[in-house]
Parts: structure tokens; sequence; C-alpha cells
């Protein structure tokens, strides 16, 4: 799977099931700040991301970096498919 | 908001710019919203010769008269707590306001690698003014051996692992004792320091010591109040020590942050006190409202431009004022209005209920309902104005902190309701305990996994690490207090239980439900209300007097449903 096929399927993810009246959501759009994903958001997010991709991820995972837009993200699950054992 | 790791090479031009801006408007706003609270809060009216704050109201024709102390300033809920070097709370916080201001000029006008020193310089003035100078130096040593246990000092220089002996000496010493302890301590800390330090960089006794570190406080509560079970004591640990306790959330999340890499193991001293000094941190500290760790408070320091902060900060502390003078006039008009209606709701106090319950008095359905949500709206007016206050000090103080409480009576569920109430409380749940659990239970299901993460916050974490653990700052060191939960478990069980279900409700849903809509309006109106009176009605639990047993809660919950056994 590569960036563009990962980043679709996020973008549907946040749209869908966090989605945010009247608002537009972009790669570059600030999630933390913008489109208020909280905590109890993120780890949903995780589960998604968990269930569709296969992989794993660490509490350290969950940072204003890795979350700060879908970009981010994409290149946090992208690095974590490329690794053996879906680690990182 | 989540913390970001630090990365100093774009932050420092960022905050460079964010901060090189100078407003007098600004400067101007941020001094007349302090000299407001000064006026209303101490006697700086009467000092000053000015008509008092009680004066004014009864010319302008408003009868408010239970809005007022005896000095006829309005009635603050805003305290230096268990200050003894001045005469009363108003000459405190009249202190605290004036070196309040000269630290918002100093870290406002000087450059911008000097803030943060200027902040941490003049929180240790208040602490010195405020509290003296013996609670000022067993604070510092505990800062200090702290900062030594997460940041050990591979050029073992004496002068700062000698530090928190000699500043111990400075607090433990006096007469002919004073010049042996100044020699003694600081040797024996730095020998001591010598020999534990290699041990700090094994990989699993450097995280054990440096865990140890950051929950003092719990050693100090379970340990403290074991001992004074055995010699049939009690008391508290000294001013400093408890002042340094009060930043265990803090410590906790420092060292949460520290072991997932984002605090540099090479900060040095003044980083890491800029973390924990801010001048807001001194009202009210018995509970610490800006519970952040590390990467949280590095990434709000003049994450904007710091007259927009500063700006976003006077208001709150104008929200705020409202509800410190206002709230508890708003809280007993509505009890009179439930008394006209022949509702008894007991002065809007849980512990007046259930100790008339416990002697043997009746209660019915709209009293405890009523009772216990007027006692949370009272608390939450008093607990707002405090963290408004607070929040609005670190902000003018160049910090874009999150608010503590966002509309949380809009909350249609108790999801909602535990995301907006008590922000960086419930952050600090979920930092500490929601996501390690989460992530450490990896090969669960899915709903055992949340259930347990959600439970290991609000039930385990929220009991031990939040209300258990402030008790020493409020109650100091008992016996009582290993049994104090004994009654009140059910709070955190039936919250955890409550928070789990909706959950795992909303999870069921294939898309969010919209709220506050026109067409949804009615409907939302009826969820919040049944939300907030059930988070109300827990309180009966927590909030019940020590005459009222475990039954009795239990009975007077089960009354708020109707059910009378």
């Amino acid at each position: 799977m590569d960036r563009e096929q990962i980043a679709l399927r996020l973008k549907d993810y946040f749209e869908r099931d966090h989605r945010r009246q009247g608002m537009a959501l972009t790669s570059t759009t600030n999630l933390l700040e913008e489109w208020f994903l909280d905590s109890l958001a993120i780890v949903e997010t995780v589960l998604f991301l968990e269930r569709s991709f296969g992989a794993k991820f660490t509490g350290s995972d969950i940072n204003g970096s890795s979350f700060k837009n879908i970009e981010a993200l994409t290149e946090l699950v992208f690095s974590r498919l490329q690794s053996p054992d879906g680690k990182g | 908001m989540l913390g970001l790791p630090p990365r100093p090479e774009l932050i420092d031009e960022q905050r460079r710019l964010s901060h090189d801006q100078h407003r007098v408007s600004v400067v101007l706003a941020v001094l007349g919203v302090l000299a407001l609270y000064a006026y209303l809060f101490t006697h700086a009216g009467a000092l000053l010769g000015l008509p008092l704050p009680a004066q004014l109201c009864q010319k302008a024709g408003l009868e408010w008269a239970d809005i007022f102390d005896k000095g006829q300033n309005v009635q603050s809920s805003l305290w230096m707590n268990r200050a003894h070097e001045f005469g009363n709370n108003d000459e405190e916080m009249l202190a605290y306001y004036l070196l309040l201001t000269a630290a918002f000029l100093w870290s406002y006008f000087l450059p911008v690698r000097y803030k943060r020193d200027a902040l941490s310089f003049w929180t240790l003035v208040m602490v010195a003014v405020l509290y003296g100078w013996r609670s000022l130096a067993y604070f510092l040593a505990a800062h200090l051996t702290t900062y030594l246990v997460f940041h050990p000092d591979k050029r073992d220089r004496p002068w700062l692992a000698a530090m928190p002996g000699l500043l111990l000496g400075l607090a433990l010493g006096e007469g002919l004792a004073l010049p042996a302890l100044l020699v003694v301590l600081p040797a024996v800390g730095f020998f001591l320091y010598v020999w534990i330090r290699p041990g700090l960089e094994r990989p699993r006794l450097g995280p054990l010591v440096r865990a140890g570190a950051a929950h003092s406080i719990l050693i100090t509560f379970v340990v403290g109040s074991s001992l004074c079970g055995l010699l049939g004591t009690e008391g508290f640990p000294s001013l400093g020590l408890l002042l340094f306790l009060a930043h265990w959330m803090r410590l906790i999340l420092y060292q949460v942050d520290y072991e997932n890499g984002w605090v540099p193991r090479n900060l040095p001293l003044q980083g890491y006190l800029a973390h924990f000094l801010c001048p807001g941190m001194l009202t009210n500290w018995f509970t610490a409202i800006e519970s952040q760790g590390y990467a949280y408070t590095e990434s709000a320091f003049l994450a904007e431009d710091k007259n927009r902060i500063a700006l976003s900060g006077v208001k709150l502390m104008l929200v705020g004022l409202v509800f410190m003078a206002l709230g508890d006039w708003f809280t007993s008009r509505l009890v009179d209005l439930a008394g006209s209606l022949g509702i008894d709701a007991f002065s809007a106090d849980i512990r007046a209920m259930s100790k008339h319950y416990a002697q043997g008095g009746s209660l019915i359905t709209a009293s405890v309902l009523l009772t216990s949500f007027l006692h949370l709206l009272k608390w939450t007016f008093f607990w707002a104005g405090v963290a408004h206050f607070k929040i609005g000090v670190w902000r003018i103080c160049g910090f874009r902190m999150a608010a503590h409480f966002n509309l949380w009576l809009a909350s249609t569920d108790l999801l909602t309701l535990w995301r907006r109430y008590t922000f960086h409380y419930r952050q600090f749940l979920v930092s500490a305990f929601y996501y390690p659990v989460f992530f450490r239970l990896a090969h669960w299901p899915v709903k055992l996994r949340i259930a347990a993460a959600i439970f290991a916050a609000a039930g385990v974490g929220n009991l031990v690490w939040g209300h258990a653990c402030e008790r020493v700052l409020y109650a100091g060191l008992s016996f009582e207090n290993l049994t104090h939960f004994n009654r009140r478990w059910p709070y955190f069980v039936l919250l955890s239980a409550g928070i789990t279900a909706t959950y795992f409700y909303q999870m069921g849903r294939r898309a969010k439900r919209e709220t506050w809509t026109r067409r949804t309006f009615a409907w939302d109106i009826a969820c919040a209300v049944v939300t907030i009176q059930f988070y109300a009605l827990l309180h009966v639990f927590a909030w019940s007097a020590d005459q009222a047993t475990l039954w009795d809660r239990w009975k007077m919950f089960l009354i708020g449903f109707g059910l009378y056994l």
C-alpha cells in the first residue's frame, strides 16, 4: 500500500467517524487544533489503524507530531508497514 | 492539545517572532485586570482611599450584600493555601498580585531567552515572600534532588550535588547547629549522589528511581499514613515539601514524557525549573489545575503571538472573576427558588443532606436531585473561577494553555462531559493511565482493552493518584487517609462504568450523532439534563458527610432514581 492510498483511507475515516460540520478536511488540516481530535478519538483512530493496516503502535507514537495532520499520520503508518514486524 | 516533542531549532525562531512585538494596549489590559482583582478581592481600595466594592454596589442599588466579606470586598475563592507570613488572605493575595505584576512586566519586556528564567525567578520570590525562606529552601531542595535523579550530572559538579544538602541545612539549622549542618549535609549529599549516580544510568534501576521521585506523593501518602497509624499520631509534612508535592501530577507526566524520550536528557537546571515554576501555580495549590507534562508546556510556550495569548488570558480572568464573585450568590438564589417550591435543597450541600439522612431524616427524590445538582454547580462555579484565573496567569506569562472547563453544561453524554470537564486533570489521567494501559493490552479483545483503560484512568488513577494523593496536601498525614475511601469508591466505579457504557454505545453507531442543531435541540437539552444530573448524583458517594455509611449513600443514590429502600 502506498502513501496516497493510506492518506485516502485516513481522510475517509476522519470524515466518516469524526465529522466536523461545515469544515473541509485536507491532508494538512491540523487534526488536534482544527479538527479537534481528543484523547478518546485518538484511541479510536489507533484502533482503526491497527484494524485497517495491521500496524502496531506504542504510547510514544501518541504525540503532537504524529497526529498533527493526515500527512504526518500517513507517514507514521507507512513507516510501520515498511518494518518487518509492523512496529517500526 | 497533545504535547509536541520539542524541536528546539524550529521552536526558538518561532518563539522569538511570537515574543518580539510589544503592545502597550496589551500591557495595560493585563495590568488593568490585575488591578481589578486586587481592588475587588483585597483591601487595596481601602489602602488607596477608594470607595469600597460594597459601597459601589450599594450606590448602584444592587442587593448583593452576601457576596461581600467583613472588609467590604468581594469574597474571594482565591487563596494562598497555608500561608502564614501575612495577617490574612487578603494581604497575601495583594502581595501576590503585586509580585505577579512585576513577573509579568519582566517576562513581557525581557528578550525571549530570559523570559522563562524571569518567571522562575519571580515564582521563587513569591514562595519566599508568601511562605518564608525555609519553605523556599525545602521546596528547592526537593526539586533539585528530583532534577539530579532525572538528569544525572556526569561531571559530578560538587555544587550541584551538594546543593540539596545545603538547602536542607539552611531550612533545618538553627543557632549553633547551623554551621555544622551547612558542612555535613552538603558533604553527605554529594558523596551519596556520587555513589548512587551510576545506578541511575542502569536500564532497570534508573526508571525505578525516577518513578519513585515522580510518585513521591504516593509514597508519602502510603508510608506517612501507615506510620501515623502505627505511632498513633498525625500531622503535615513541611510546607516547602508540600509545595513540591503539589506538583505531583506534573512530576508524574514529566516522567511519562521522559520515558517517551520527549525530555532532553541534558536539560539544564534552569530548563527543568522553568517547566515547574510559573506564578500561576501558587494560588489554590491544593489541587494542581495546570497538570501537564513537559511536552505540553514546551509546545504551549509562545505557541503564537504573545499578545494574542495574553489577551486570551485577560478574557479568561474576567470570566473567572464573574464566576468567583457571583457563583455562590447565583446558587443561593436557586436554593431559595427551590425552597419556595417546597423542595429542600439543603443550601446546595450534599454533606448537610447526608447528615440529615444519616440521623434518621427523610428525603424525597426531588430534594436529592436538586441538592446534588446545585452542589455540583456551586463547586464548579468556585473551581471554574479559580481555574480560569490560574490558566489566565499562565497565558499572560506566554503559555497557550487550554481552558480547564469547556461548555460542560452542553454535554449530552457522560463521555462528552468527561472530555469537557476539568480538562487538564482529565489529560493527566489519560496520559498517565489511559494510554499506557491501552497500549500495554494490545493483545486483548478491543472492548476489554478499552474498558480496562477507562477503569484504569477514571477509576483507579482518579481515586489513588487524584483524590487520595491530594489529601496529603489539605488533610495532612493520618491513618484515616487509608480508610477515607472505604465509603467513596462507588463514585469511581460508577463513573468508569458510565463512561465505558457510553463509549461502547457510541462505538456501535456507524456515524456520530450531531448535537445542538435546530432539529436536535430539544432532545439535546433532555440528554444534557440527564447527563449532568447523573454525574451530580454520583457525588453523594464522594461528598457525603462521614456520618453517612456506605449503605446510606447507596440509598440516597437510589432515592435519586425514585427507589426508596
